[in-house]
């Protein structure tokens, strides 16, 4: 038998509550091989059909329509897996058990820790994999290995801050039928507000200021430049900037919503 | 219980929810080792007080004190000592009976091998040790009953709360559970039991509070409460042949009337002559009349009705 002395009675500290957390998802994910599958697979078909199907209607001088929509594919896969990754938490909040997460001794912030953790781990195979696809259509990233890292570190950028939205409508909806509502209307009106398939160049000037409010733009444009044109540090750092600022105040929503919740 | 370390304090707390009072001032004790059922109907404000002892909300007046703790101030010194099983299943069913019991583990900041010892040690004690790799959705609702109970144990808390532990739960269930609680008498654990069933109180808790609109309205053991709130009080049960209500009649006693029937609760010889009455009215109306000691049931009737 245990003695009181075995046993923790201080914060279980933040590291081994988020690891904790995070394993659960993976175990869940492990159980689910038809969604793992979808999730792998889907984004390459999508670079294939989309690339391939718009190759010779869309040209440029330099590079191949499938070139420019590989940032696109990219983004957008990470913008879908953060936007839909808030979900579970939501589960959780049907199913009570977050009540319960909320109830030991742990930091709450981990619980969104290890969602930002999990889905953006996703994610960054995901963007992995689309690039690898890319590769062998003859898709080359100019910037090399260290534009590979800064694509990666772009999409963790932009997924922390819609990862942080989707979390925060999680704990402020009712059911998860509103939820997905709301993300199957917004969803697609933010794509296209973007340059994933077009250049901004292209779009009417009312599009084009809109599009600039848009936080995937600039993720969109940051990986775009760094497979076909390079490296280029002023722009990546402002970039980076932007997407930092947009996750600073994302997240601070988030936090704000699981206090309210939690308080309630 | 005198003698025994006081573990949860609630002195005069009060708690309002956008102007609507909670919680009117509620003072109580739970000592070391006991079982203390907090007894009340929906919205007497069981769940808030649970909220308000955990550090999930505030209160507004009045003192709390867990194991000399305030959970406002000193929150995860709280959280670490106590188990809790709400009365929403906290069990994720995508994850094995063992998984899950392994991420709470964790949670609880349990060292690796500790935990796994202190895991195969409650799927034993609950009796679910055959099947801890069977996922959680495939249990039924007392299996996942019995591993929400491990749960809340599993570091060994000093106060277990348990917040409708056997709320949905068939009879057969419902025993096993209750097995399982009665068995924590003996590990020197203090629980706090809400419940809806006067019958669950009365057999595992040694004391019971019953609030109602916020307030106390009865403290006591089950025993104490029956003489308390009752006094020389009898109960008679009466069951009519179908068709028959004794509404509107003019007896001495108004009945409290359900489907099975109609309670009168009042002194022997008032029942007496209800039951002289009954026969002259419906003579072949009446199926069967039961004369009994009250029973928690009919304390909880009188306390609430008062309250």
């Amino acid at each position: 038998m245990f003695k009181d002395n075995d046993i923790n009675r201080n914060v279980t500290p933040f590291f081994k509550s988020t690891i904790a957390l995070t394993k659960r998802w993976y175990k869940r994910m492990k159980r689910e091989p038809a969604d793992i599958a979808a999730s792998v697979i889907q984004p390459a078909v999508w670079l294939l059909l989309f690339g391939s199907a718009f190759n010779r209607v869309i040209t440029f001088p330099s590079y191949s329509y499938i070139a420019f929509m590989t940032s696109g594919v990219v983004v957008m896969t990470t913008f879908n897996g953060a936007l839909y990754g808030g979900v579970e938490i939501l589960f959780d909040r049907e199913s009570k058990l977050i009540y319960r997460l909320i109830s030991s001794p742990i930091q709450p912030s981990s619980i969104i820790a290890s969602r930002i953790l999990f889905v953006l781990a996703i994610t960054s195979i995901q963007s992995l994999i689309v690039l690898a696809v890319a590769s062998a259509v003859n898709v080359r990233i100019s910037s090399g290995v260290l534009g590979l890292v800064l694509i990666l570190l772009l999409g963790l950028m932009l997924g922390v801050g819609i990862l942080s939205i989707s979390m925060a409508l999680a704990f402020s909806m009712k059911d998860h039928g509103t939820f997905f509502s709301l993300l199957s209307f917004i969803s697609l009106p933010i794509i296209f507000v973007s340059s994933a398939f077009a250049p901004l160049t292209s779009m009417p000037v009312w599009l084009q200021s809109a599009s600039k409010l848009n936080p995937l733009t600039y993720a969109i444009d940051g990986v775009r430049n760094l497979i076909l044109q390079g490296f280029d540090e002023l722009q990546i750092l402002s970039i980076f900037l932007i997407l930092f600022l947009f996750d600073i105040i994302t997240f601070s929503i988030v936090i704000y919503t699981m206090r309210r919740e939690v308080e309630s | 219980m005198e003698g025994k370390e006081c573990v949860v304090k609630v002195l005069n707390v009060v708690k309002e929810y956008d102007s609507i009072k909670a919680l009117k001032g509620l003072t109580f004790e739970i000592n070391q080792g006991e079982i203390f059922g907090l007894l009340g109907p929906n919205g007497a404000g069981k769940t808030t007080l649970i909220k308000i002892l955990l550090g999930l909300t505030k209160r507004n007046s009045g003192e709390v004190k867990v194991f000399g703790y305030d959970p406002e101030e000193r929150l995860i010194e709280v959280r670490a000592r106590c188990g809790v099983v709400l009365e929403d299943t906290g069990l994720d069913t995508y994850l094995t009976a063992r998984e899950n019991l392994e991420m709470w583990a964790q949670l609880y900041g349990l060292a690796p091998d500790m935990a796994s010892k202190r895991v195969e040690e409650l799927l034993r004690w609950s009796g679910l040790e055959n099947y801890r790799d069977i996922v959680v959705g495939k249990f039924s609702k007392g299996m996942k009953r019995k591993l929400d109970l491990c749960v809340g144990l599993l570091n060994l808390p000093a106060l277990l709360v348990l917040d409708e532990p056997t709320s949905g739960l068939d009879v057969v269930a419902r025993t096993e559970v209750w097995k399982l609680i009665e068995e924590l008498k003996s590990r020197k654990i203090s629980v706090l039991l809400t419940t809806h069933y006067l019958e669950e109180a009365n057999q595992l808790c040694q004391r019971v509070c019953i609030i109602n609109k916020g307030k106390v309205v009865a403290i006591g053991t089950p025993a104490d409460l029956k003489v308390q709130l009752t006094g020389d009080m009898y109960v008679l049960r009466v069951r009519f042949k179908p068709g028959i209500r004794p509404d509107g009649l003019d007896l001495p006693l108004v009945p409290e009337i359900g489907e099975l029937g109609a309670v009168f609760r009042g002194k022997p010889q008032q029942l007496w002559q209800i039951v002289a009455k009954l026969n002259v009215l419906f003579p072949d109306g009446i199926e069967e009349i039961v004369y009994s000691e009250p029973t928690l049931d009919d304390v909880f009737m009188v306390a609430t009705r008062e309250g």
